[in-house]
């Protein structure tokens, strides 16, 4: 039993380790990518799997206990969620004409959508 | 079936799970719940709607298992692409709005192709065309738009289609 | 060798200091939906941070706060861009 116990012990802090990592780069990401769109890739993508290695970390030390079952279902709740938030700003950011980046090379969704141009290249 | 038997049949599930306690109290305290909740706004979820399930909910089951498998492949194929370019002393990166065209015609095809978009490597669901058929995406590296069509055509839309329709 | 303890313990420390370039973003944000974003990664790592303390201290209660705290961040960040986006809330 306890070789079980330490191996799930080792697991559990494995994924606590792996979910900071992604959380800590998650938000580096934010304060470093250029605009809101890049933005919302580090958040949507990469903060949701770090969120998703702290609980799983919780859900494992935890087993099937009240705790447990609450984290399991935090974890659900975000990993269906986080696409729509993501999803709802970067429409909301382009309908109210926050400019794409200098190095956009393609926009195909139109000017007629929002009330911007395709970007101009500053010198 | 109405839209009500089967808000009555989930509501219990989520208060279990909310809960944290899966006993037989606990689902009949959600049923309870569930009836007290859902009587207030019966007016704004229409309710008394008959939807048809398309018959072979159950057989499809092994193929949604294929594509939460898929789905949670390609989000950690994702998290280590945006962490590669975070990390970098000096992000040079290409990004654009690509037109996607999809193939699904349910809204929850449409809805799970979009979340799955989301969540997978360099792209990010912004919006869909009036006439449900054209999905934009944002994606982080937009030098070769051809490549992401194919892709996401090729490798995404292939499990949603046979999970979801 | 730490234990399991003082692992939690580091990574609730790990977790505040992860909050501040978020909170950079609310502050300073260029537009209205960099600040949108930061605020709804602000309340993400908030839960996280809730549910690690909720084991660590064995209280089930806060448990609920993180899960309350999600749920509110996203209807939070919901309402605020479709606010932004159509000019009204309903």
């Amino acid at each position: 039993m306890d070789i079980i116990a330490g191996i799930l012990d080792a697991l559990s802090i494995f994924f606590l380790v792996v979910g900071l990592i992604f959380l800590c780069l998650g938000m580096l990401g934010l304060l470093r990518l250029p605009d809101v769109y890049n933005r919302l890739h580090a958040t949507t993508k990469v903060a949701t799997l770090g969120a998703l290695g702290v609980l799983l970390s919780i859900i494992i030390q935890a087993g099937y206990t009240p705790m447990g079952v609450k984290a399991f279902t935090v974890a659900i709740f975000i990993l269906l969620t986080a696409p729509i938030s993501g999803h709802m700003i970067g429409k909301a950011a382009y309908h109210s004409g926050v400019k794409l980046c200098e190095g956009t090379c393609l926009d195909e969704y139109g000017p007629e959508h929002g009330p911007q141009e395709v970007p101009k290249r500053k010198k | 079936m109405k839209r009500r038997t089967i808000t009555y049949m989930a509501l219990p599930v989520v208060w279990c799970l909310v809960s944290g306690e899966i006993t037989l109290g606990s689902v009949l305290l959600g049923l309870l719940f569930g009836f007290i909740v859902v009587a207030p706004f019966s007016e704004l979820y229409r309710l008394d709607e008959v939807i048809h399930p398309t018959g072979d909910w159950i057989s499809k089951i092994p193929k949604k298992l294929m594509y939460f498998y898929v789905l949670i492949k390609e989000i950690i194929k994702a998290n280590i692409a945006v962490a590669k370019i975070v990390i970098k002393p000096t992000i040079d990166i290409k990004p654009g709005i690509i037109a996607v065209p999809i193939r699904t015609k349910t809204n929850i095809g449409i809805t799970g192709i979009a979340n799955t978009i989301t969540l997978t490597p360099g792209t990010l669901t912004v919006d869909i065309s009036d006439d449900k058929s054209i999905l934009y995406v944002h994606s982080i590296d937009a030098t070769n738009p051809q490549a992401i069509r194919d892709s996401i055509r090729d490798d995404l839309e292939h499990y949603v289609l046979e999970a979801f329709e | 060798m730490i234990t399991l303890e003082q692992a939690d313990f580091l990574a609730l420390i790990v977790m505040v200091i992860a909050l501040m370039p978020s909170t950079y973003r609310v502050l300073y944000g260029p537009t209205l939906p960099d600040r949108i974003a930061a605020s709804d990664a602000v309340g993400n790592v908030l839960a996280m941070i809730f549910a690690l303390y909720a084991f660590q201290g064995n209280s089930i209660f806060l448990m609920d706060v993180a899960m309350l705290l999600s749920i509110i961040s996203f209807v939070g960040t919901v309402i605020v861009a479709k606010y932004l986006d159509t000019g009204e809330v309903l």
